[in-house]
């Protein structure tokens, strides 16, 4: 596990976005709590910055068109 | 075995350059058992490339494949083509596979993903230890089988030096004493005279001291029963 | 012993040679060069160990740490009218520097020289340099004997005019492990050609007894001259270094409790509470004891059978050495003119 969240980091992702707990059947209640905790962590680093790289114009200005500063992918009023 | 180390990522990245279109190169021998190179390995290294790539803002085209042997031609046969379409190809392979990948495809640009360790085994499931140097001229025989070469950090013949301490040498608590296996071990066996002879210095040519080194068998040279 | 078939009866010659042949009870000492070009560091230091010692041992990169070259340093000490005892480890030469150096080394006039494995160098200052070991030092004392004795290089070849002639020695670590075949180790050293050895720091004393009276038994004894390796203590915190990581070092827990005696009227206080002149006199105190604990341990060895001489190390303390043996009343030191044996 440590070895993966080594390699999250290498390559530019969070490591925080992956995580291995133990618990028998028996331990619901924890299986909840550690769920909501990870979806709370998850929500707050935000969408995967390979989801947004998607989206990025590449270096050599091929690729997707930049969002202009005042056009419609900007922040709604 | 050869066992070895995959490099870090930051600089596979940089041994890659500006590739548009790598092919990561696994070997499906020595480095597939000590976990450095194989299959699963290559897999993993072309995902993390081309994440990383992507993250970069430059994505890539990142594909793997692996070969039984690295090292040996025929098994290379069969890349010809994905070689072919790759700008870069990084070899997952020892320094051997590497080697191998430019011989064969020399007009392909090879790079390393590994760095190459040592001849060894695994002490425990994780844990690999050098066994043997590649010196040339064995002696095994004179030192109860444990190679005072490759294990004793100064490659002593008439050892042990006055570094060893309870068993381990004085570069580090981890590392045990070659000399001090190589005693107890004939001591324990009786022999321990075998060890009181003067060694005379080695002919380090027969090591990589002599320059590179190659074998020839007329036996076995298709060449050779052709003349 | 490798008889002597010189013209003046030697096999080297040197004053350390002649004095132990004499029969007395020879001193060596130890100078470390500087980590600098600084020729007066070596003058000062050769002017503390002059007239106190039959020779002085030269340090070849101890610690792997570079210093002036021992036989660089040798020939300053040779012209302060000392006489070295080169240092050659097989850490940072192969077999041809080590015997071009040796031949440079005879040609400034040096006529001593301690073959040495060498410290690993990733205990030094360039951990990531390529080490050597082309031979190791048993074949190194081999190497240096045929030199002088069947004038010849290591490959066999014979020299082109004069060979070198050196008193050789090799170093014995009796404490450390495997101990059992340390006796052996000493033996093949002898065997390989060594006229002297110089032993380890020995704190021990009943434990040397015991390694001696095992060398004794192998016939070491009468085959090469041994001294044995001692060092003044500099307070109760090197004592404990020492002990606890220094391989092949034994230092007694008495040895412990007497230095930390030294600097008991000063060990109530807190750090903060001592005065710098406390320290000094703390440290004053301690040195005063190491110095007493290093001659009564040179009046013990000397009743070892087979201890043929001392070899004081107190590198960077070399101060010390005059006391050390003045207490032992080994001064002054005695002198063997060349010419006086010349007979045997």
């Amino acid at each position: 596990m440590k070895r993966i969240q080594d390699l999250l980091a290498q390559i530019g992702l969070e490591s925080e976005r992956v995580r291995m707990v133990n618990l028998s059947s028996a331990m619901s209640g924890q299986f909840a709590a550690v769920a909501a905790e990870m979806t709370e962590q998850v929500t707050a680093l935000g969408p995967s910055p390979l989801r947004r790289a998607e989206a990025r114009p590449t270096e050599t200005g091929e690729g997707p068109v930049p969002p202009a500063p005042d056009g419609n992918l900007g922040e709604q009023p | 075995m050869i066992v070895a180390e995959q490099k870090k990522l930051a600089e596979l990245k940089q041994l890659i350059g500006e590739a548009e279109n790598v092919l990561v190169v696994g070997c499906g021998t020595c480095v597939t058992v000590c976990f450095a190179g194989g299959a699963r390995e290559a897999a993993i290294a072309a995902t993390s490339l081309r994440m990383a790539s992507r993250l970069d803002g430059a994505e890539r085209d990142v594909s793997d494949v692996t070969v039984q042997r690295q090292c040996e031609w025929e098994y290379l046969d069969q890349l010809a083509d994905q070689v072919a379409a790759a700008d870069v190809v990084l070899s997952l392979g020892c320094g051997v596979g590497v080697q191998a990948l430019v011989e064969h495809f020399p007009d392909a640009w090879v790079v390393p993903g590994l760095n190459t360790s040592f001849l060894g085994l695994p002490t425990e499931q994780g844990v690999w230890a050098e066994r043997c140097a590649a010196c040339g001229d064995c002696i095994l025989g004179l030192t109860g089988g444990i190679c005072p070469i490759a294990r004793c950090s100064k490659s002593l013949l008439n050892g042990p030096c006055g570094g060893s301490e309870a068993g381990h040498c004085e570069i580090d608590p981890n590392v045990p004493c070659a000399w001090h296996l190589i005693v107890d071990r004939l001591q324990g066996m009786n022999k321990l005279h075998v060890l009181l002879d003067l060694q005379p210095p080695k002919n380090w040519r027969a090591a990589r001291d002599g320059g590179p080194r190659t074998i020839t068998r007329d036996d076995l040279r298709l060449a050779a029963e052709e003349d | 012993m490798t008889t002597p078939d010189t013209k003046n009866g030697y096999l080297a010659g040197s004053n350390l040679e002649r004095v132990l042949r004499a029969g007395h009870f020879a001193v060596t000492g130890e100078l470390g060069p500087p980590q600098s070009a600084d020729a007066a560091v070596i003058r000062e230091k050769a002017a503390l160990l002059h007239g106190v010692c039959e020779a002085v041992n030269i340090t070849d990169n101890q610690t792997a740490i570079v210093r002036m070259s021992s036989i660089g340093a040798g020939t300053i000490v040779l012209q302060e009218g000392l006489e070295p005892v080169i240092q050659m480890t097989c850490r940072d030469r192969n077999r041809l520097a080590i015997q071009a150096d040796l031949l440079g080394a005879y040609a400034l006039g040096m006529r001593n020289l301690l073959c040495l494995t060498g410290d690993h160098q990733t205990f030094g200052n360039h951990p990531t340099s390529k080490n050597v070991f082309d031979i190791d030092s048993l074949q190194l004392v081999r190497l240096v004997a045929d030199m002088r004795d069947r004038e010849v290089f290591q490959c066999g070849d014979p020299f082109k005019g004069e060979a070198p002639r050196f008193f050789v020695g090799a170093a014995a670590a009796p404490f450390a492990d495997p101990i059992d075949f340390r006796p052996y180790r000493l033996a093949k050293k002898v065997a390989a050609g060594a006229d002297f050895i110089q032993t380890q720091l020995v704190y021990d004393v009943p434990a040397f007894a015991r390694y001696m009276e095992k060398v004794r038994e192998l016939g070491l004894a009468e085959k090469t001259y041994i001294l044995a390796g001692v060092g003044p203590l500099k307070s109760p915190g090197m004592a404990r270094y020492m002990k606890n990581n220094v391989p092949g070092i034994l230092v007694p827990d008495e040895l412990i409790e007497r230095m930390s005696a030294a600097g008991a009227p000063w060990a109530g206080k807190g750090k903060d509470e001592l005065t710098k002149e406390d320290k000094r006199a703390r440290a004053e105190a301690w040195q005063q004891e190491g110095i007493q604990i290093c001659v009564e341990l040179i009046q013990q060895l000397r009743e070892i059978p087979g201890v043929a001489g001392v070899h004081i190390m107190a590198i960077e303390w070399e101060e010390a050495v005059r006391p050390i043996v003045e207490g032992a009343g080994l001064l002054p030191r005695p002198v063997v003119p060349a010419a006086e044996t010349a007979a045997t």
